[in-house]
């Protein structure tokens, strides 16, 4: 099988450890708690019948102003998620930053950016005019798609598009 | 001694356990209690890929072949989760050969579950009260929104109730205007006679004090000074001879029916209108009627109105009697200071007479 590293990036607060406890135990819960280092899950993605891979999902403490990522953490994955808070304008313009940690530490791997919290966005319009915007403004980010932990839209999606893009 | 005692001995002092791996990533050899962060089963698997055994290393084989060529000094990913525990883990060069090339990696853990506890709390700490302070920024942003919005429609409201009160006040004008119209069509006044009126009043009560408002409110109710007239039954109002004494009382009922009339609204222009008609005809000595008021009890509407009623009617003809000289008038006014008029007013009045002139030359017809 094989199996390949994900690592999901962002500023802190912005959903990275809901969105692979949704994935993975499917399980969700509302409270905030700061994740330190990193936590890695496995999850054993059936993509088809030849292509089972085995994904070691990366979630790591989340970018602060007094805080940055730890590139040892970035090291050698396949693919990355970059997930912002799809309320929190700050979280969305710090993906420039990520992309350029990215672009520093790894060869080009695919990266999907998650809006994550969409369920807190009133507006459909908003959110369509935001993924315009980002996709303009980043082309080599592969897809962007709104997301929710919550109630788990695409969420099951960005692991397993990013799954393929990284075979 | 065996290595892997030498090793124990070294590196359990420093809480640390290690896995020895060779050049080809193939687990040697590890220390007792190392199984607390990998799956034991697998280490004692001869041949183990250290991938299996620790997949935090997956994808990093570039790096760790750089610690074997010594490019790099060591490979640390700190903060590892291991179920409740926290690890650093730390790649690094172990034994060497005769010819000092490297010929195993040490992969040291190092528990730091009190160190990541200690930090947990300053962190999420911080976090929380970063979110609390992006909250209230947004909170206050919606309020300010809301104000901007409360005061869009408050000032829409106020330029609406604005313009309510232009209509209102026009059409109260009209009102009174129409009613002054009726009243004249009642009396042998004509209507350059309650025009002159209105405006002569307008300037004694400015000159007297009363602010602007008053004064125009006083000029557009005083047209209305003989509205009661309408009441009055046309032998007696259309008489060409003099009245009876009892005709008379009849006529005087006017100032009453006039403000009856009046009285009802709340309006202030029309309560003004109610004042004219009912006092217009008091005197200063109380010796006018309908209820025989005295000095600064008849309103100050009331009081210039009697001036402006009775040196208008003076000064022109009508079909019972040719208009007064001007000195007559002056001589008449002066005579009943203090009598029938207001002394202050009369001694404003005479003192300005050029203004008055001025209006009766430019209302003459």
């Amino acid at each position: 099988m094989i199996t390949k590293k994900i690592v999901l990036i962002g500023d802190f607060s912005t959903g990275k450890t809901s969105l692979i406890r949704k994935y993975v135990d499917n399980q969700f819960s509302d409270e905030y708690l700061t994740t330190i280092g990193v936590k890695i899950s496995k999850k054993i993605v059936d993509l088809n019948a030849e292509n089972d891979v085995q994904l070691l999902i990366w979630d790591i403490e989340g970018h602060t102003d007094a805080k940055a990522m730890n590139p040892a953490y970035i090291m050698g994955a396949n693919g990355i998620i970059i997930v912002c808070d799809s309320t929190r304008e700050k979280s969305i313009d710090s993906i420039k930053d990520h992309l350029q940690t990215c672009s520093k530490l790894l060869k080009k791997v695919p990266i999907i950016i998650a809006l994550n919290k969409s369920d807190l966005l009133n507006d459909d319009l908003t959110m369509k005019e935001l993924q315009t915007n980002l996709k303009n403004l980043y082309n080599e980010v592969e897809f962007i798609y709104p997301t929710s932990a919550k109630d788990g839209k695409n969420v099951e999606l960005i692991f397993t598009n990013l799954a393929q893009s990284m075979l | 001694m065996h290595i892997q005692e030498v090793f124990n001995a070294m590196y359990q002092q420093h809480h640390y356990e290690y896995i020895v791996i060779d050049q080809n990533l193939k687990v040697i050899e590890f220390s007792d209690k190392v199984t607390a962060y990998c799956d034991a089963s697998l280490l004692r698997t001869m041949d183990t890929d250290i991938y299996s055994v620790v997949p935090e290393l997956y994808g990093l084989g570039q790096e760790i072949q750089e610690v074997y060529e010594e490019s790099r000094k060591s490979l640390e990913i700190p903060f590892i989760k291991k179920d409740d525990l926290y690890v650093t883990l730390s790649v690094q060069a172990g034994r060497t050969s005769s010819n000092d090339a490297i010929e195993t990696l040490i992969i040291l853990f190092e528990n730091v579950t009190q160190e990541v506890e200690m930090e947990r709390r300053s962190v999420q700490d911080r976090n929380d009260k970063e979110l609390l302070m992006l909250k209230v920024s947004k909170q206050n942003k919606e309020l300010q929104k809301y104000n901007t919005h409360m005061q869009k429609l408050v000032e829409k409201e106020v330029s609406r109730n604005d313009l309510l009160n232009k209509e209102i006040i026009h059409t109260q004008r009209e009102v009174i205007a129409t009613m002054g119209a009726i009243g004249e069509t009642r009396s042998k006044e004509t209507g350059d006679h309650v025009l002159r009126v209105a405006e002569y009043s307008y300037t004694l009560a400015l000159k007297a004090g009363l602010n602007l408002n008053d004064a125009d409110d006083l000029k557009m109710a005083s047209p209305m000074h003989d509205i009661g007239k309408v009441g009055i039954e046309d032998s007696i109002l259309n008489k060409p001879a003099r009245l009876t004494e009892d005709e008379f009382e009849i006529m005087k009922r006017h100032a009453q029916l006039g403000y009856e009339m009046l009285k009802g609204s709340s309006q202030k222009l029309l309560q003004t209108a109610a004042i004219v008609a009912y006092e217009h005809h008091e005197k200063w000595d109380g010796s006018g009627y309908p209820r025989g008021l005295e000095g600064n009890a008849i309103h100050i509407y009331g009081r210039i109105t009697a001036i402006a009623d009775v040196f208008d009617a003076l000064g022109h003809d009508r079909v019972y009697k040719k208009a007064w000289p001007l000195q007559d008038i002056l001589t008449l006014l002066e005579k009943e200071r203090g009598k029938h008029f207001d002394p202050r007013l009369i001694d404003l009045f005479i003192e300005n007479i050029d203004d008055f002139l001025e209006i009766k030359n430019k209302f003459n017809n």
